[in-house]
């Protein structure tokens, strides 16, 4: 297996423009705010972030105060701020990784070992949130192809099934709830050996932060958010399409594929247009949040059926 | 001349004021910064469905505790209501959408839930502009009927806020819970069995309020 540092794999010049974007977003934090009123005010956009990370359509990244201050995450809380201040004491290490299924040679092994046996690279990737909110995120992640072919799916493997971590005693979200835990998600077995899907693994060159999902996450920058499952458990391949978190819970709003797709309305929020973090004003949404690539994967499929 | 407020309408009045209060500090704080319009919106919508409830609790609580200060607070409390959803609906239609009808349009015309949200806001508005006393004093037969749609804004906007509401809905039956009781203590059988008794037993209490 390649074993690789982040040093080696990240062009020196990029890895210290974001070490001083780290730097100066503390400085910047509290400017974030009157940033947002001005803008607001005055209906223009805020200025890119001193990273000078972008993605490939030239967008810049989110600040890190963002990325890290405002999640999804319902094991934690229903609120977009409080997972970050609930998290902190979230131990992720050691942490156990089951890897099999219909598979020829299962793994289980520690997230350590799996970062350190398989290449991380690194991508700036849109993330659009199904709740018409967006993100620009510099993640590091091992692509999920990667690992699949070490562990050998057999042939009749055909979906891959993730199960997310369950301890009502340290999730406090798991506790007392009606939700199906724990978190389910599940890729055709093409979407998952797809080149753009990762196991995330940091943001921003450093170590996921517990609050965003370490030690280890799905990223799928086609799909609603919702589908890059945090916390990482199990990864099974299986024969049959999995039944995820949220199609268990209203299977009419969320669809197992969830491909971002300006065309498919959701009864709640906009997935016509989308706001983009730390920015004003809203924008429209691209079909496949802008990843053309990945439209073979579909073809002949009917996307407002197989939402 | 003016007459002076009584305690309970500056109380009412700066009750009101408070959750405003909160949300402007938080906002000087920099706690809503990753998405104004997004908490904005959730903000007042939660608040404007608080008041909304309380004002309707205020009728079943003057004929419980005899207390006519309740509807004095009523009106204060009743036009709290309207204003936190006409923030509401301005953050999402204005701040939000920047009054795109390119926008809007497809939106309310995919979700039924922003039909019902801006149907309960213009009956809102209804009330808003005739809950004046000289209104009610002028037209008091009508001004009873116009304000008996409160019991349709309250189904409407319960069910504005069930389908808003992202998975668990046990917000939006507590809140369906109180509705229903409060419109049980409207029917008499109901509201003459727990009235209290005794008149007099929050007089004192009640003359405070009203001076």
């Amino acid at each position: 297996m390649p074993d690789k540092k982040i040093e080696e794999i990240t062009p020196e010049k990029l890895y210290q423009s974001r070490r001083t974007f780290i730097k100066s977003a503390l400085t910047y934090s509290s400017a974030a705010f009157l940033a947002a009123c001005k803008a607001s005010a005055t209906g223009t956009t805020v200025q890119p972030t001193p990273s000078g990370i972008t993605d490939e359509f030239g967008d810049p990244a989110t600040t890190g105060e963002d990325i890290f201050g405002f999640t999804n995450y319902y094991e934690f809380s229903s609120d977009k701020s409080e997972p970050t201040k609930l998290a902190q004491d979230f131990q992720t290490s050691p942490w156990t990784i089951q890897i099999g299924g219909l598979v020829k040679n299962p793994l289980e092994l520690t997230a350590e070992d799996l970062k350190s046996q398989f290449p991380q690279v690194e991508r700036v990737y849109r993330m659009r949130c199904v709740e018409g909110w967006s993100m620009v995120i510099p993640w590091l992640g091992i692509p999920l192809k990667e690992v699949l072919d070490a562990v050998k799916p057999t042939s009749t493997a055909q979906y891959v099934r993730f199960e997310g971590v369950f301890d009502p005693e340290l999730l406090p979200g798991q506790k007392y709830s009606t939700y199906p835990w724990p978190y389910i998600e599940g890729l055709r077995l093409d979407e998952a050996m797809h080149d753009l899907t990762l196991l995330g693994t940091g943001i921003y060159g450093k170590d996921l932060t517990p609050q965003n999902g370490a030690p280890l996450r799905l990223v799928v920058p086609w799909k609603y958010g919702f589908k890059s499952i945090k916390a990482i458990k199990k990864i099974e391949l299986v024969k049959e399409m999995p039944t995820s978190f949220w199609m268990a819970l209203a299977p009419h709003e969320y669809g197992f594929y969830a491909n971002v797709n300006p065309n498919v309305p959701h009864p709640r929020w906009s997935q016509a247009t989308e706001r983009r973090i730390g920015e004003s004003g809203r924008q429209d949404t691209l079909l496949f949040n802008g990843y053309d690539e990945v439209a073979e994967l579909y073809s002949g499929m009917d996307l407002s059926v197989n939402f | 001349m003016r007459k002076k407020p009584s305690n309970i309408q500056i109380l009412s009045f700066f009750a009101s004021l408070i959750p405003a209060i909160w949300f402007i500090i938080n906002f000087t704080q920099g706690v809503y910064s990753s998405y104004p319009t997004l908490f904005l919106t959730q903000f007042s919508g939660k608040w404007a469905i608080i008041f909304l409830l309380a004002s309707l609790a205020c009728t079943p609580m003057y004929s419980i505790f005899h207390m006519n200060s309740f509807l004095q607070a009523r009106k204060t409390i009743g036009l709290a209501a309207f204003y936190y959803a006409a923030v509401h609906a301005g953050t999402f239609i204005i701040l939000d959408y920047q009054f795109n009808l390119r926008w809007l349009i497809p939106e309310f015309q995919t979700k039924p839930y922003l039909l019902l949200g801006l149907t309960a806001l213009l009956l809102l508005l209804c009330l808003a502009l005739t809950s004046g006393k000289g209104f009610q004093r002028k037209f008091s037969k009508l001004w009873i009927k116009i304000h008996r749609f409160v019991y349709l804004i309250g189904l409407l906007v319960l069910l504005h806020s069930y389908f808003a509401i992202k998975g668990e809905k046990t917000t939006a039956f507590v809140n369906l819970a109180i509705y229903l009781i409060l419109m049980l203590l409207r029917i008499p059988a109901i509201r003459d069995k727990i009235s209290l008794k005794d008149r007099k037993t929050f007089q004192n209490l009640n003359h405070w309020l009203n001076s």
